[in-house]
């Protein structure tokens, strides 16, 4: 388990963390995410041990990160967004040398050099000098040397940063392969690979944490209603007069249908409600075939951007300060055209 | 630090820097010789030996440069710090590794005095004594290198800094030749004088005074690079 308790790193004035506090339990992929600058890597950095916090604690299982270094470290295995890695040794004898520093037993380095590279499918690039390794090689050797020393906790920054498609698929899997019976922490700007992978997310904005929890939890957090995507067959009145009898889905739209006939909507439903049994119910009782119907997914974009964009009112508070002291002036010349918000 | 002295040692072989180093360092040892030895006729290997000196103002400081330099290039340094690793392993590791690529040229060396003393040019004790001095300078100054060294993360300014340190050994002895110092500190400087030390042995008198302090001096430094190393652990 992990326990960041205030966690604070400030560079002279800047604050790049401000006051962490959060419990990651074992057995769980966790997702940090948030926008650049946020703070993902000074968190990572610091719940490594390669960052001394300026306050606040990180304990790992239970051991202080700076008090009790040596003990800590040997639960973590880290891959940082430059996979750190020795250009003039081949995978095998670069793992071995790491597998000696976490103190695994000499006797032991060899089938647990061996076992990591097979996972990573790395067995058949042993003898080759990493120099002359691919990115997505270099990374699983990267991951590997995580792996080494069985550490429970396993933290990943950026894992698929720069590489191809094929490879990142390769290595989503393979992470999701190495989860089992660890705790699993990976950040990413890549919404779609954390949205597939982690169990949890931790947002950050701004050096804060403002939210953790399932991808459905932070959804609910920002919007307590849900979409519900309808296509019947019949007339478009017909429908929409159902529909308005409905308590909890007056709030709806007519889109496009695709086949001749049918009417599809776009209905906002209360979370949790019954109104979507009910509008079911009553399509049928009025003779409406329901031939399309779809519960709209929240996209993780959408979550990351309500929660970390600024507040609509904080916007419009910035604009109206904007607009009272305008940054440049308007230049009136036959080449340089000026917009009215500074960009020219 | 068995690991790290490993793959230091290993790095130092398969770079360039190793090999170049040794290869220096048996050059200078060569033209030495070739001058002293072979074309003044001088029966005193030692006397050459004294000479090499100069060879580790430059030789030093890029052998203690090289951890830097592979640091920088292969981006581990922030990295080594989440590994369960005390940083003193880490800086006697990598001083044993520079440490053991001197120790092969003064190996090499050893070899000399055989060849020389086959055609009556060495006496062998003084030799060999003027090679353990040899090694010994080496080792303090290494170990005075590797703290210049921690203390940047630029190869370039890491080998200056070295050069610098080394040169400003002479101090002592430039002081007591040249500046009107008298009493009590012209006996001590060149007691605690590296270089004058070197000159001593070098001359055929072998004291354990010397090797006491080039010891001391070796420890010194290195308790400094932990120091550093420490500090950069803690940023």
């Amino acid at each position: 388990m992990i326990e960041i308790k205030q966690l604070t790193k400030r560079y002279g004035e800047r604050i790049a963390l401000n006051g962490l506090d959060v419990k990651l339990m074992n057995g769980k992929i966790y997702g940090l995410l948030g926008p650049n600058g946020a703070g993902k890597s000074t968190t990572m950095n610091m719940m490594t041990g390669c960052l001394t916090p300026t306050s606040g604690s990180v304990r790992i299982n239970g051991f202080d990160i700076v008090e009790q270094p040596l003990e800590a470290k040997r639960f973590i295995g880290y891959l940082p967004e430059q996979p750190p890695l020795y250009p003039d040794m081949t995978p095998e004898e670069y793992l071995c040398f790491i597998a000696e520093v976490k103190g695994v037993a000499p006797e032991r380095v060899m089938r647990q050099v061996s076992e990591v590279m097979e996972m990573t499918n790395i067995t058949d690039r042993k003898d080759t000098l990493i120099r002359h390794l691919s990115k997505g090689y270099g990374q699983r050797v990267g991951i590997a040397q995580a792996m080494l020393g069985n550490p429970e906790i396993i933290i990943l920054d950026e894992p698929t940063v720069g590489l191809d498609p094929k490879q990142i698929v390769e290595i989503r899997e393979l992470i999701r392969r190495m989860s089992e019976g660890r705790t699993v922490i990976i950040s990413s700007h890549i919404l779609a690979e954390i949205s597939e992978l982690c169990d949890e997310l931790l947002v950050l904005s701004g050096g804060s944490l403002v939210a953790k929890g399932t991808l459905e939890e932070l959804d609910a957090m920002i919007d307590s209603t849900e979409t519900l995507l309808l296509t019947v067959r019949g007339d478009r009145e017909g429908v929409c007069a159902v529909l308005d009898g409905i308590e909890g889905a007056g709030d709806y739209e007519v889109v496009e249908s695709a086949e001749q006939g049918t009417v599809s909507l776009k209905i906002r439903l209360e979370r949790g409600s019954e109104a979507r049994d009910t509008v079911v119910f009553r399509m049928v009782e009025h003779h409406y075939a329901v031939v399309a119907m779809e519960l709209e997914q929240q996209t993780l974009e959408r979550v990351f951007l309500a929660l970390t964009e600024p507040a609509p009112a904080a916007v419009r508070e910035e604009a109206a300060e904007e607009a009272e002291t305008p940054e440049c002036e308007v230049v009136d010349s036959e080449n340089d055209q000026t917009k009215e918000d500074g960009e020219i | 630090m068995n690991a790290i002295f490993k793959r230091e040692f290993r790095s130092y072989m398969n770079n360039v820097i190793g090999p170049v180093i040794v290869a220096l360092l048996l050059v200078a040892a060569g033209v030495m010789i070739t001058v002293n030895n072979v074309l003044l006729g001088s029966a005193h290997f030692e006397y050459s030996m004294s000479m090499m000196q100069l060879a580790l103002i430059v030789a030093i400081p890029v052998l203690a440069m090289h951890p830097v330099a592979e640091e920088r290039k292969s981006r581990v340094d922030r990295w080594m710090r989440s590994l369960p690793i005390r940083p003193i392993s880490i800086v006697l590791g990598r001083y044993a590794a520079a440490l053991c690529v001197y120790a092969i040229a003064c190996a090499v060396l050893a070899v000399y005095p055989i060849v020389l003393g086959m055609v009556g040019l060495a006496n062998a004790v003084s030799s060999y004594t003027a090679i353990i001095g040899f090694f010994l300078l080496g080792a303090a100054l290494l170990a005075l290198c590797s703290f210049t060294s921690a203390l940047t993360a630029s190869p370039v300014i890491a080998v200056l800094l070295g050069i610098g340190g080394v040169l400003l050994l002479h101090l002592p002895d430039l002081l007591v030749s040249y500046a009107p110092v008298s009493g009590a500190l012209a006996r001590i400087l060149p007691k605690l004088s590296l270089l004058t030390r070197y000159s001593i042995i070098c001359s055929g008198v072998f004291e354990w005074s010397s090797v006491l302090l080039y010891l001391s001096f070796t420890v010194f430094f290195l308790a400094l690079t932990w120091l550093v190393v420490c500090r950069k652990h803690r940023a």
